[in-house]
C-alpha cells in the first residue's frame, strides 16, 4: 500500500471514528427517554449519517463497502426517527443491490428491514389520523379556525416523529401564522439543526429572527450570517436584504442607511449568481427598493411590476406599504 | 488485581478460571468517549451485587470459544469490579446519569439493554483481546465495534445482550433458530469480514458468551 493510500485510509478512519461517537452519544440520549434528550440524539443521528455519507467517499471503496454505509446512514435515520429521510436512505439500497451477492446484501439488510418495516408502518398509521393537515406534505393550507387544530397535528407528528425537519418546519409556519412568535422560533430551529444544509430553514431564519428576537439579538443573528452571503445562496441573500430592511425601521437615520446599503449589496451579490426567475424577480423588487429609500423616495406598488411580479402587485392596494407587502409575499411563499 | 494474560491457566481448576477488571481500568483501555457512554447503562443494568453503595463487585460466568469451528469452550469466571469514587475521578456526571437510567420514568430499556451490551464488550475486549483498541462504531451493520475499518478486511465485535433467558437465550442469538439464522451465519456470509467474535451478555443470571466466528 502507498503512503497517500495509507493517508486516506487514517483519514477514513478518523471519519469512521467521529461517526461512530455520534451514535453512541445518541443512543445514550435515547435510552434517557426525556424529549429533549430524543430530540438531541435525533440530531446527533442525522449528524452521524451525514458523516458515514462523507466517510465513504474518502476511500475507493467497493460496492459491499459502498452499500454497508448507506445501510447505516438508513439506520441512523430510523433510530433518529426520520421515516422520510431513511426511505430516502431505504430507496437507494434497493437501487444499490442489485450488483451485491444476496446472501450478503440480505446479511447487511438483516438488522435495518425489520425496523425500517415496522417504523414505516407506524408512521403510516400515524398520518391516516391526520384529518387537518391531510395531504399537506409540509405546506400551510389552512387558515382561521384550522390552525389552531393543525397545530395540535403538528405538535403530535413532532412528538412521536421528532427526526423530521418537514414537521418542524410546518409547525414552525402555524406558529408564526398564528403569532407565537417563541414558538416559531423554537421550531424553525429545531428544523435547522436536523438539516442544516438546508438552505430554505436558514434563509428563513433570517426574517423570523427580526419577529422572534429581542432587536438586539436579531442584529447579532443577521449580523452572523453576512459572512455565509456569496452568489451561490441567492435565497440567503434575499432574505439578508429583507431583514436588513425589518432592523431598518424606526431606526436612526445612520444605521438605517447602513441597513439599507448592506440589503443592496447582498441583493446585489445573489443576482450575480444567476438564480432563478422567481428569486431573480423578487431581488430585483428589494433592490428597487432599497434604492428608492437611500434616494429618500417613498417607494409605490410600480416597483413590483418592473420587477416582474405582477402576480404579486395585483393584490396589493395602492396605499400598502410596498417593502411590509412584499417582505411578507416573499415569507409566506418560502 | 492484575488481570490474567491471555491463554494463561490460573489455579487449580482448569474449567473456572478467574478473572479480574475494575471498570475504572476501561478508561485507559479503549477511547474515553466509547466508555463514557456506554458505562452508565452498564452500572443501571447489571442487578445489584455484593459490596458497598460505593464498591460493587459482580461475577460473570464467561465462555469462550476461542476459534472458528471449536467444540470445546473455556470456562472463566469475570469478576467485575468498581468503586464510585475512582470512577466519578474520570467522569463526574457517571453516577447520576446511571441512577437516572435505574430509575427514570422515561427511561427505554432496550436501549439500556443494548448500551449495556456496548459497555461490557469494551470490557471483554480490554480483558480478552488486550492491546485492541476499538476505532469505529456501527449501529446498523454488524459488527458493533471495529479494530480495522479497511474496507473488505474489517476486523471487529460484534455485541448484544439480553436481560434474562441464560445460555438459550444467548445460544439463539448466536446460532439463530429454524426459521431465522443467528449472528454467527450472518457474520459468516460476509466476506468484506477478515475477522470477527461475537460477545454476548445476560444480566440474570450473568453469562457471557465469546466467541470467535472467523477466522
Amino acid at each position: 500500500m502507498s503512503s497517500g493510500e495509507h493517508t486516506s485510509l487514517d483519514v477514513y478512519e478518523a471519519a469512521r471514528a467521529a461517526a461512530g461517537k455520534l451514535k453512541l452519544r445518541a443512543k445514550a440520549k435515547l435510552a434517557d427517554g426525556r424529549a429533549e434528550e430524543v430530540f438531541e440524539a435525533c440530531v446527533l443521528l442525522h449528524e452521524a449519517a451525514r458523516a458515514e455519507e462523507r466517510a465513504v467517499r474518502l476511500v475507493d471503496a467497493p460496492l459491499v463497502t459502498r452499500f454497508a454505509a448507506r445501510v447505516e446512514q438508513c439506520f441512523c435515520l430510523v433510530d433518529g426517527l426520520d421515516p422520510h429521510g431513511a426511505g430516502q436512505a431505504y430507496a437507494r439500497l434497493h437501487q444499490m443491490r442489485q450488483g451485491m451477492a444476496p446472501e450478503a446484501a440480505s446479511s447487511l439488510l438483516s438488522r435495518l428491514v425489520p425496523r425500517y418495516d415496522a417504523m414505516q408502518e407506524s408512521y403510516a398509521d400515524e398520518v391516516s389520523k391526520l384529518r387537518v393537515l391531510k395531504g399537506a406534505t409540509f405546506r400551510l393550507p389552512i387558515a382561521g379556525r384550522g390552525v389552531s387544530r393543525a397545530q395540535q397535528e403538528a405538535k403530535r407528528m413532532t412528538t412521536r416523529y421528532p427526526g423530521v425537519a418537514g414537521w418542524w418546519w410546518l409547525r414552525y409556519r402555524l406558529d408564526e401564522s398564528s403569532g407565537d412568535m417563541h414558538g416559531a422560533w423554537r421550531a424553525l430551529t429545531r428544523a435547522r439543526r436536523l438539516e442544516p444544509d438546508q438552505i430554505r430553514f436558514e434563509a428563513t431564519s433570517l426574517l423570523a429572527a427580526c419577529k422572534s428576537l429581542s432587536p438586539k439579538r436579531a442584529a447579532e443573528y443577521i449580523a452572523r450570517s453576512r459572512s455565509l452571503l456569496d452568489a451561490t445562496v441567492p435565497e440567503l441573500c434575499l432574505m439578508y436584504a429583507l431583514a436588513e430592511m425589518q432592523l431598518a425601521r424606526g431606526a436612526r437615520a445612520s444605521v438605517r442607511n447602513a441597513r439599507w446599503q448592506r440589503a443592496r449589496d447582498a441583493v446585489r451579490t445573489g443576482l450575480s449568481g444567476q438564480p432563478n426567475t422567481r428569486l431573480r424577480n423578487n431581488l430585483r423588487a428589494v433592490e428597487l427598493l432599497v434604492n428608492a429609500f437611500l434616494d429618500g423616495q417613498q417607494p409605490s406598488v410600480e416597483l413590483l411590476y418592473l420587477a416582474g411580479l405582477s402576480d404579486v402587485a395585483i393584490y396589493a392596494s395602492s396605499d400598502v406599504d410596498v417593502a411590509e407587502f412584499l417582505t411578507r409575499s416573499i415569507a409566506n411563499a418560502a | 488485581m492484575a488481570k490474567a494474560p491471555h491463554g494463561d491457566t490460573l489455579g487449580k481448576d482448569d474449567t473456572a478460571q478467574i478473572l479480574t477488571y475494575s471498570l475504572e481500568q476501561l478508561y485507559s483501555d479503549q477511547d474515553h468517549d466509547w466508555v463514557v457512554d456506554s458505562i452508565p447503562a452498564l452500572l443501571a443494568w447489571v442487578p445489584a451485587a455484593s459490596g458497598s453503595a460505593h464498591e460493587a463487585r459482580h461475577r460473570f460466568v464467561l465462555d469462550r470459544m476461542p476459534s472458528s469451528g471449536a467444540t470445546e469452550k473455556r470456562r472463566w469466571l469475570l469478576d467485575l469490579s468498581w468503586t464510585e469514587s475512582e470512577l466519578a475521578k474520570r467522569d463526574p456526571n457517571l453516577m447520576k446519569r446511571a441512577k437516572r437510567l435505574r430509575t427514570g420514568k422515561t427511561v427505554q430499556r432496550e436501549h439500556v439493554t443494548e448500551l449495556a451490551a456496548y459497555g461490557l464488550t469494551l470490557v471483554a475486549i480490554s480483558l480478552l483481546m488486550p492491546g485492541r483498541r476499538v476505532k469505529a462504531m456501527n449501529i446498523g451493520v454488524a459488527p458493533d465495534f471495529l479494530f480495522d475499518v479497511t474496507p473488505s478486511r474489517l476486523r471487529g465485535v460484534e455485541a448484544a445482550g439480553r436481560s434474562r433467558g441464560g445460555w438459550a437465550a444467548l445460544r439463539k442469538v448466536s446460532g439463530g433458530t429454524a426459521r431465522k439464522p443467528g449472528k454467527r451465519a450472518q457474520l459468516l456470509a460476509r466476506a468484506d469480514i477478515a475477522e470477527v467474535a461475537l460477545s454476548l451478555w445476560c444480566a440474570s443470571p450473568r453469562l457471557s458468551l465469546m466467541e470467535q466466528v472467523k477466522p
